[in-house]
């Protein structure tokens, strides 16, 4: 019985190393760990690249799998059967014989190919002031989760393939003509219009979920004290928060330690270790405001084979880390734990792609333009926020993420000595 | 449903797209497919100006994994020699016939698709969205009663309400009849609530009062081959004289045809030698346990 648990938590607008962390996290425990996905939905794209060169993005498995760790789909959660079974696929290809366990809740949201109908029909219809979207279907399934009429969860998909079909088509023929109406989209393009009424893709869909709900098993939160490891993999970044970031460019999620500290009091978790993530320079991949964004890349050593540009959200978007702003997010989000009096949380901070930077790396602080070697960033970093522990993170595998432990340096530091570049030794 | 008339042309046309193709290519469907879903449907077959005098008839089909091949020898010629024959012979007038796909309710995801009840080519094409889910598990039996069931509860048939007169419902597989439909299965396949769970037995009475109730057994099924006494034991338990034994998977339409002449009052013997060949012979052994001549009961609603 293992009564503590570490979550990852991206600090920022995603990207920010989170599956990386993640793999760092699990790698002790291997196939006796866990990985709990809390928030959001398969649109998450965690970047995992092993030791020996294997390379995945993870969406609706945990970063834990490359490992053997098993996968924990929580309440908070939205499933979405045909991205899973193709990244099932993906994951046999890459050579995994046996998929570790995934288990789900059943109050997990299910997404139907409806949401992804609306969601990418909306985003057409709004051309040049596009939110951002993935447009696979998220925030369109949360919305539609809203009417208990319509509301579809994995203890649906438990009832079999006719309820489902029964289900469906009640979704397509009450809820879609009135969701439509209400976006104020009059009609549909050719695609979306056959899409729409198509029996064949309703067929294929309840088809997926079939497999989906054969592949998984039922979760239930107290197995999770069973296991060695146990590491909440968080999803999108703080500043994409529902509730916290800028209106209407968020996630219809929780991105913070929220929805992880539910599912831990539920299990019976008595310690959370919280790794807060970011990069040593700010992303944003899709719409919405990013203050001080610079024309392209910052550093010419950055390589992002992730975020590659799409129909839906253009091409990766850069910016110096802001560490006020940083700060600040990171101590509101951390100050959630304090309703949870039983859990004992501890406020730990990674920051990743140090190697891509450089000898110097740039960031704001007080609205100055400063310039440290990459791994002063962290100590600065770490010391503003009193973290317990700092990672650092020197290249995209979990053999490069070293950890440091210490008293960080309170006073400001020396501008003389800041701009010597002394190389970050190890 | 069932408001235009079979012409034998058009199961020409339907059969000769399928004609060298594997069963996957035939059986495209992956998945139930919604018009097959049985879920909170009823099937009518109404007397129509072009039927006037329908008869209702249901023929499930096992579609698990040891039968594949008995619902592609029905898509390719089977169920046209049967709509053709009982159209030539006039066993029952104006035939409607309704086709179900039979998986297991314990472990598959479409135990039970049904078509239509249809008069004309619009049957082929539903047969080809029956998913061969090639499922089933090594319980020894397979949903055979969720046909039954379905007739029972969830069609409308004239030839029995406004004439008196039965319709007739075939099952065809190779396995044992199961012990009784769960009360969860009847709420996730039918949407139906059911206070507790129905013997098989029940469900044969309950649909006996509509139907002519028959079950085939595929002497060539994998199951069959390797258990035929139990096979054989446990349905002639349940419905007596009216098994019939399928040694040729390629004349179940015959099998069928003669069945329902034997039940309408043709002679046994007469009817096996009406068939040219090797038929004969397949057809007389199928028919050998149905009594020559049927009797008729003098006691209102009997089960056979």
């Amino acid at each position: 019985m293992k009564r503590s648990a570490t979550a990852v938590i991206g600090a920022n607008y995603g990207d920010e190393g989170k599956g990386l962390m993640t793999d760092y996290h699990i790698a002790p425990a291997g196939p006796d760990g866990i990985v709990v996905r809390f928030n959001g939905g398969a649109q998450a794209g965690h970047t995992v690249t092993t030791p020996a060169g294997l390379r995945h993005v993870f969406s609706h498995f945990g970063s834990g799998t490359l490992l053997g760790a098993a996968t924990y789909l929580s309440r908070h959660f939205v499933c979405h059967p045909a991205l899973f079974l193709k990244e099932a696929a993906q994951l046999e290809g890459a050579g995994l014989a046996v998929l570790p366990p995934v288990f789900v809740d059943d109050r997990a949201p299910v997404s139907t190919l409806y949401d992804i109908l609306l969601n990418q029909a909306l985003e057409r219809h709004r051309g040049q002031a596009r939110h951002g979207s993935c447009g696979m279907g998220f925030g369109e399934t949360v919305e539609r989760q809203l009417d208990p009429d319509f509301a579809l969860t994995v203890a649906d998909l438990r009832q079999g393939a006719g309820y489902l079909l029964h289900r469906l088509a009640t979704i397509r023929d009450r809820y879609v003509p009135r969701r439509l109406a209400d976006l104020g989209i009059a009609s549909l393009d050719a695609q979306c219009a056959g899409w729409l009424a198509s029996d064949g893709a309703l067929q294929s869909f309840v088809h997926a979920a079939m497999q989906f709900r054969r592949m998984t098993q039922v979760a239930r939160p107290a197995m999770l004290t069973d296991y060695a490891q146990l590491v909440f993999e968080g999803a999108q970044g703080l500043l994409l928060d529902q509730d916290r970031g800028a209106f209407p460019y968020v996630t219809r999620s929780h991105t913070g330690i929220r929805n992880a500290l539910e599912v831990a009091g539920e299990a019976g978790i008595e310690a959370l270790d919280v790794t807060y993530i970011t990069r040593a320079y700010l992303t944003r991949h899709g719409a919405g405001p990013l203050a001080g964004e610079l024309p392209g890349k910052p550093y010419p050593g950055i390589e992002d084979r992730t975020n590659v540009p799409n129909e839906f959200q253009g091409r990766l978007r850069f910016a110096h880390l802001d560490l006020d702003l940083l700060v600040r997010t990171i101590q509101q989000d951390f100050a959630d734990t304090m309703r949870y009096p039983g859990i004992d949380a501890t406020l730990h901070l990674a920051v990743s792609c140090l190697d891509q930077v450089g000898p110097a790396v740039a960031y704001i602080e007080d609205g100055i333009l400063k310039t440290v070697p990459p791994g002063l960033l962290a100590d600065r970093l770490a010391g503003r926020l009193a973290a317990a522990v700092a990672y650092t993170a020197w290249g995209p595998t979990r053999d490069t993420v070293r950890i440091v432990r210490r008293h960080w340096p309170s006073v400001e530091f020396d501008e003389a000595k800041s701009k010597c570049f002394l190389p970050f030794g190890g | 449903m069932g408001t235009a008339r079979w012409d034998a042309d058009d199961w020409k046309r339907a059969s000769s797209g399928t004609v060298g193709k594997r069963t996957e290519d035939i059986f495209t469907s992956m998945g139930l497919h919604p018009t097959l879903n049985p879920y909170r449907v009823t099937r009518e077959s109404r007397d129509s100006l072009v039927n006037p005098e329908s008869n209702a008839i249901i023929i499930g089909l096992d579609v698990t994994g040891s039968m594949g091949i008995i619902a592609d020898a029905m898509a390719r010629e089977g169920l046209g020699t049967l709509v053709d024959e009982i159209l030539k012979r006039k066993p029952v007038s104006d035939p409607h016939i309704l086709a179900c796909g039979i998986g297991d309710s314990w472990c598959d995801d479409a135990p039970l698709q049904v078509t239509q009840f249809e008069a004309d080519i619009r049957i082929a094409e539903q047969l080809k969205m029956i998913w061969l889910e090639k499922g089933g598990g090594g319980n020894n039996h397979e949903g055979y009663h969720l046909p039954w069931y379905f007739a029972a509860q969830h069609t409308q048939i004239d030839c029995f309400e406004k004439r008196g007169k039965k319709g007739y419902l075939f099952t065809v597989g190779d396995e044992e009849p199961p012990p009784e439909l769960l009360a969860r299965h009847a709420q996730e396949i039918f949407g139906d609530s059911l206070q507790r769970d129905l013997s098989t037995g029940e469900l044969l009475t309950l649909v006996s009062r509509m139907y002519h109730v028959f079950h085939v057994v595929v002497e060539e099924g994998s199951h069959a081959r390797a258990h035929l006494p139990r096979v054989l034991d446990r349905w002639h338990k349940l419905l007596g004289q009216r098994v019939l034994r399928l040694k040729d998977y390629r004349r179940l339409a015959e099998v069928v045809v003669s069945a329902i002449e034997v039940n309408e009052g043709r002679d046994r013997e007469t009817v096996a030698q009406s068939w040219s060949g090797d038929t004969s012979s397949v057809v007389a052994h199928a028919l050998g346990t149905l009594p020559a001549k049927p009797a008729r009961s003098l006691f209102g609603l009997v089960r056979f």
